[in-house]
């Protein structure tokens, strides 16, 4: 093990095949330096140029739900600010992951939301994702309501969560989603 | 009231809607907030309701778009749906994604079926 923690980060980035990882509250011009970085990960770890689209899409939707979520409290942003990963899996899969702290009170709203959308197949997830269309409304903050559903849809895998409880008041919420 | 002509950037398609009735949005439309980049699209189509071309044809061609664009793009096809219902314009909407893009497609489809218009699905 080298002394150094930036040798040690990368050793690590190496063997668990990340390709891209964040650290920070994301803001909204951040995005837009993200989108760049997408573009210029190194040719032999980029994902084919048929995944390449779909995991641009995932990653920017994920990104968004985190601008419009995460917990803004210079408290939380100090002690756990949000952060997002890509990595790849075996051959075929890579794993976009964000994370963000968000108010312990929404949590079980989103285990809620989350295990209905890994119930439903493919169908369901379509006809379930017209009818968001149909009728939702745009939030205050940008949001349709659709976000969740549409990364379900088009990675076409169940997504995986995790809480873990960061003091009284907040939890800090893992968001995986897998494209095969 | 002139035509719309707004530049595509990083995030935001372009967007060219004549007064002679030819719409066309295209490119990347992923702003966080899409009702703010739509306003401008919504207001002129709010105007051009008032006295359309007698025929009326957008052609949406996006790389990809976020689901708050998505929003605001069915926003978009139900004012469409109501020059056309007003009998004053005859609209059609011609959709097409990258031939090997499958959810782009699939978009068009969803489109397609809520929206009451001519709507058009081609792989470009």
């Amino acid at each position: 093990m080298s002394k150094s923690p930036l040798y040690n980060l990368l050793q690590n980035f190496q063997d668990e095949n990340i390709l891209i990882a964040y650290r920070g509250e994301i803001k909204e011009d951040m995005l837009e330096a993200v989108y760049e970085m997408m573009s210029r990960v190194g040719d032999e770890k980029k994902p084919p140029a048929d995944k390449q689209k779909k995991i641009f899409y995932i990653l920017v939707e994920a990104l968004q739900n985190v601008f419009r979520h995460q917990a803004k409290d210079a408290g939380v942003i100090n002690g756990m600010p949000s952060g997002f990963m890509i990595r790849r899996e075996d051959d075929n899969a890579y794993v976009v992951t964000t994370g963000n702290c968000l108010p312990s009170g929404a949590v079980d709203e989103i285990k809620v939301r989350i295990n209905e959308i890994n119930g439903y197949s493919a169908e369901q997830l379509r006809e379930k994702s017209r009818q968001s269309l149909n009728t939702g409304r745009i939030s205050e903050k940008g949001g349709a309501g659709l976000g969740l559903i549409e990364m379900a849809r088009k990675s076409g895998q169940k997504l995986k969560f995790e809480f873990e409880k960061v003091d009284d008041n907040y939890s800090f919420f893992i968001l995986e989603v897998t494209i095969r | 009231m002139s035509n719309l002509i707004i530049n595509s950037s990083i995030k935001t398609p372009s967007v060219s809607f004549e007064l002679s009735g030819v719409l066309e949005i295209s490119g990347k439309s992923i702003p966080e907030n899409s009702v703010e980049f739509y306003k401008p699209v919504f207001d002129w189509l709010d105007v051009y309701s008032k006295s359309p071309a007698p025929d009326t044809q957008l052609k949406v061609s996006l790389e990809y778009f976020n689901t708050s664009s998505s929003k605001c793009l069915l926003d978009i096809f139900r004012r469409l749906e109501s020059i056309n219902g007003s009998g004053k314009s005859a609209v059609r909407v011609r959709w097409f994604y990258e031939s090997d893009d499958e959810d782009m497609m699939e978009a068009g489809e969803d489109y397609q079926a809520l929206v009451k218009l001519p709507f058009e699905i081609s792989a470009s």
